[in-house]
């Protein structure tokens, strides 16, 4: 129940359904029954956590637990801040209306770098110090997920617990531990040594980091009995594995508002600059019998009318005609839709388009990466000009008008001439479009074409290459931007400041919560979103902390370079990173999982080899 | 198929859910039930449902409702049942039943407003402007309005589309209960009523609560 205090301020605010609560299958319970109150934390709007699968997925889980109570909680947009701060209410839990000070877990989720002056700003908005150490109680501990804490060291100072890896099984297991140490009395230190050595936790505090002169990192020591490498979690088995039988139906819209069910994790292609490939290898399918039952289970219970197949690649699941032919028995009669994220577009086969043919069109995407054959064999992208534009082809055949293409500039070893055929490719797309004798007449083609600038991530090929800087961003997105000759090819861009920031954050060092404690305090947050992003205030907090971002971004590591992550063990050694990058810049690819294995390692993680696990 | 009224309260913090995200909250409610509704035909179906009157932001209700068409044979007592258990905390079912009146026969909304103010003093100085401005007829509001297609302020005058107005203060707490004119063509929420009010008045209430009885129609008979 939300107090008077809180109702009376919703008045006032744009959306005052992102601060109610109370939606259909939202948990509530008897606080006074449980032993652990777990505040899960989005730090960007209500929308957009809403429609993350892995806070609904932990969710559920903690509450299935009967001694605890998970509730959610959102970044205020700046209105309702600045009511909530006039008024004295802190940051509260959507479920109950308490404040999350008093709450035994409060986790975030970190999905990209530039949420983490939101962190920043919850925890105070809560009433909670902002560093770990000023935290001297057990509770709350501030525990953070998601796929940036494979390199944790910019927010080292501000968590107490990162969960590198799948956070299914290591939730309960820390849920039962603090539950533990809660009874016994503990300190908040000794709770945290404990923690440590369960596998997928990583204490930032127990590790002491040294400098070389020139900033570089010279030792990386555990202390206080915490392993020297932290290990990732992994789930073994997705049929096993906990999966939410319902979602709760949010009042207002989030941005995707549908049924979710994960197909399998992990990817079978080793593209070189994507790190979601690598950090969630190996690949582990879910059997199509147990999907099915799931997007069964959450259709009855939210009254979703979508579906919607949740994998890094689609096509790539070997039991898609399967499901298919399952979800069709059930979903036509009922007029439920299913949509299919990541469909690549080279295995775009014809017997899978004509069941998707079945489904509404919703628009048809390919992830070219880049313009040049030579370009995609650098970064490993294994998909053909011809294949994509027969895929084209097909879809154009098939009644499309629309399609959405994918590109990154930026690339490790790009010229002009790779710049420039991007546009090329693209109006040959178009060009696709006007060859097809059935085209619906008086109907022009739209091609949108997203062109991301590259970041380099810790834990892939191209870990060590430096990013380029904004002005050569800047001058390449001129060069594509004259290149395109026709109005029937939309560009989009990302901001180049703000991709820098990514870049700087996800190779960090710990000393770089200085900066984000700067920006923070100089009233930074939602730095995502275009409207409140203040670049310069990031500068002036980078002078303060006397941190230069082009050392973070810009900068070619050597491969003997001590990275800020390397107590990090994804299960990927960085032998075969290294490999990988020097076959990157030799052009040659790597096949992929399927074809044969390139003995990355990740399969150890699961015991046995990788074929038999999907 | 048959039309039946939906009827349910909008209480507690559902009261924030907008007109749009009730539409697609009752929608999804319906869906769940597994009730037999008709659904429209074309491009995207989806089952027919229509609100004789939405309700603004913001203001509880003991009484809204929702009409939907169902397939012949499926009864009101059914949909009760099924429905029961799907609406979300805050929108309680109350009754299903045949329609009996026609939307068009709505005219007011019986309102409840509860005003509280620091002290006794506050509220009753506020209840004597109140019934003052109220006998003048000389309270106007400012209604969000349309002119061609830009959104703009209107200024309505309010004095002909208030009746039975009375106040009651205990303690520092100022109870309102007014008619207003409802659905086509003036439809007045109370908290514009009060914000008119609030304008012309020094002291000011912390807290404000609005509560719709019923609607009303013609010659204030309830509207079923
Ligand atoms: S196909 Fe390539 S880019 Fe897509 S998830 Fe797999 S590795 Fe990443
Ligand atoms: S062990 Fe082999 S098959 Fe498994 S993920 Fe690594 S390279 Fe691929």
């Amino acid at each position: 129940m939300l107090s008077k205090e809180i109702e009376n301020i919703l008045q006032y605010v744009q959306k005052p359904g992102r601060y109610t609560g109370g939606e259909f299958n939202s948990v509530i319970k008897d606080k006074n029954k449980v032993d652990i109150r777990y505040a899960f934390c989005f730090p960007d709007t209500y929308e957009i956590g809403m429609s993350h699968l892995g806070m609904k997925i932990l969710y559920s889980l903690v509450n299935e637990r009967k001694d605890s109570w998970c509730e959610r909680v959102f970044a205020p947009w700046t209105d309702m801040e600045e009511e909530m701060r006039k008024n004295n209410i802190p940051l509260y839990a959507l479920e109950s209306g308490d404040p999350i000070k008093d709450f035994d877990l409060i986790g975030f989720t970190m999905q990209y770098e530039l949420s983490y002056t939101n962190v920043l700003n919850m925890l105070d908005l809560a009433g909670i110090p902002i560093y770990a150490k000023e935290r001297k109680s057990l509770t709350p501990i501030i525990v953070a997920g998601g796929s940036c804490v494979c390199n944790a060291e910019p927010i080292a100072d501000f968590v107490d617990i990162t969960l590198p890896g799948e956070g299914e099984e290591v939730t309960n297991e820390l849920i039962d531990l603090l539950k533990e140490h809660k009874k016994k009395g503990s300190t908040k230190e000794e709770f945290l040594k404990a923690a440590a050595q369960l596998e997928g936790v990583y204490v930032p505090a127990f590790y002491d980091v040294s400098y070389n002169e020139d900033g570089t990192i010279k030792e990386i020591k555990s202390t206080n009995g915490a392993p020297e490498k932290v290990k990732k979690r992994v789930v073994k088995n997705l049929d096993t594995m906990f999966a939410p039988k319902e979602f709760i139906v949010p009042f207002i819209e989030p941005v995707h508002d549908r049924t979710v069910v994960e197909i399998f994790r992990g990817c079978i292609r080793g593209c070189r600059f994507c790190q979601a490939g690598f950090l969630y290898r190996p690949i582990r399918e879910k059997s199509p019998e147990v999907v099915n039952e799931q997007c069964k289970s959450i259709c009855e219970k939210t009254g979703y009318e979508e579906i919607s197949l949740c994998s890094l690649s689609t096509s790539d699941y070997t039991g898609l005609e399967d499901l298919l032919d399952r979800l069709f028995d059930w979903t036509l009669d009922k007029k439920i839709n299913i949509s299919l994220p990541s469909l690549r577009a080279d295995n775009f086969s014809s017997s899978i388009a004509e069941k998707l043919a079945k489904i509404r069109k919703s628009g048809l995407t390919f992830a070219a990466e880049a313009g040049t054959q030579r370009l995609r064999d650098v970064i490993n992208k294994n998909v053909t000009e011809e294949e994509i534009l027969s895929s084209s082809r097909k879809a154009f055949q098939r009644g499309w008008t629309g399609v959405k293409l994918y590109f990154m500039i930026g690339l490790p070893t790009e010229t002009d001439e790779d710049v420039q055929a991007i546009a090329e490719l693209s109006q040959n797309v178009v060009n696709e479009y006007y060859k097809n004798p059935d085209k619906p007449k008086g109907r022009g083609v739209n091609v949108n074409i997203s062109v991301a600038s590259f970041v380099p991530k810790p834990f892939t090929p191209f870990q060590w290459e430096a990013q380029d800087d904004m002005e050569t961003i800047e001058r390449k997105q001129k060069l594509l931007e004259d290149s395109v000759k026709t109005k029937k090819i939309n560009i989009g861009w990302n901001d180049s400041r703000m991709s820098m920031l990514e870049g700087v954050f996800a190779r960090g060092d710990r000393r770089l919560s200085q900066v984000i404690y700067n920006a923070y305090k100089l009233g930074c947050k939602f730095d995502s979103w275009d409207d409140q992003f203040d670049f310069d205030k990031w500068m002036t907090a980078f002078e303060q902390a006397g941190l230069d971002p082009k050392f973070y971004a810009n900068r070619k590591r050597s491969f003997d370079e001590i990275f800020p992550w390397d107590h990090m063990d994804y299960g990927i050694p960085k032998k075969f990173f290294e490999k990988e990058n020097q076959k990157a810049h030799e052009g040659v690819t790597t096949p992929n999982c399927r074809e044969k294995c390139n003995g990355c390692s990740a399969n150890k993680l699961c015991g046995g080899e990788c074929h038999e696990l999907s | 198929m048959n039309s039946l009224r939906i009827w349910f309260k909008k209480v507690g913090r559902a009261k924030y859910i907008s007109h749009l995200d009730l539409m697609r909250s009752m929608t999804k409610a319906i869906k769940r039930s597994g009730l037999k509704v008709w659904y429209t035909e074309g491009f995207n179906p989806h089952a027919y449902i229509v609100f004789p009157l939405p309700l603004s932001l913001g203001i509880e209700s003991e009484s809204e409702c929702v009409d939907i068409r169902v397939e012949d044979g499926v009864t009101p007592w059914e949909v009760k049942e099924k429905l029961f258990d799907q609406m979300p905390e805050g929108l309680d079912l109350i009754s299903v039943d045949e329609p009996f009146c026609n939307a068009k026969e709505i005219k007011y909304g019986r309102y409840v407003v509860t005003l509280d103010f620091e002290k006794e003093t506050d509220a009753k100085i506020f209840a004597e402007l109140s019934e003052k401005l109220v006998e003048e007829k000389s309270l106007v509001c400012e209604k969000k309005g349309k002119k061609g297609h830009k959104k703009v302020m209107k200024e309505v005058p309010l004095g002909e589309h208030i009746f039975n107005f009375s106040t009651e203060v205990k303690e520092n707490t100022l109870i309102i209960s007014v008619d207003l004119s409802a659905g086509n063509p003036v439809n007045i929420a109370p908290n514009l009523l009060i914000g008119a009010i609030e304008k012309e008045s020094r002291v000011l209430p912390l807290y404000k609560k609005f509560e719709k009885k019923c609607l009303l129609t013609e010659n204030f008979e309830i509207f079923r």
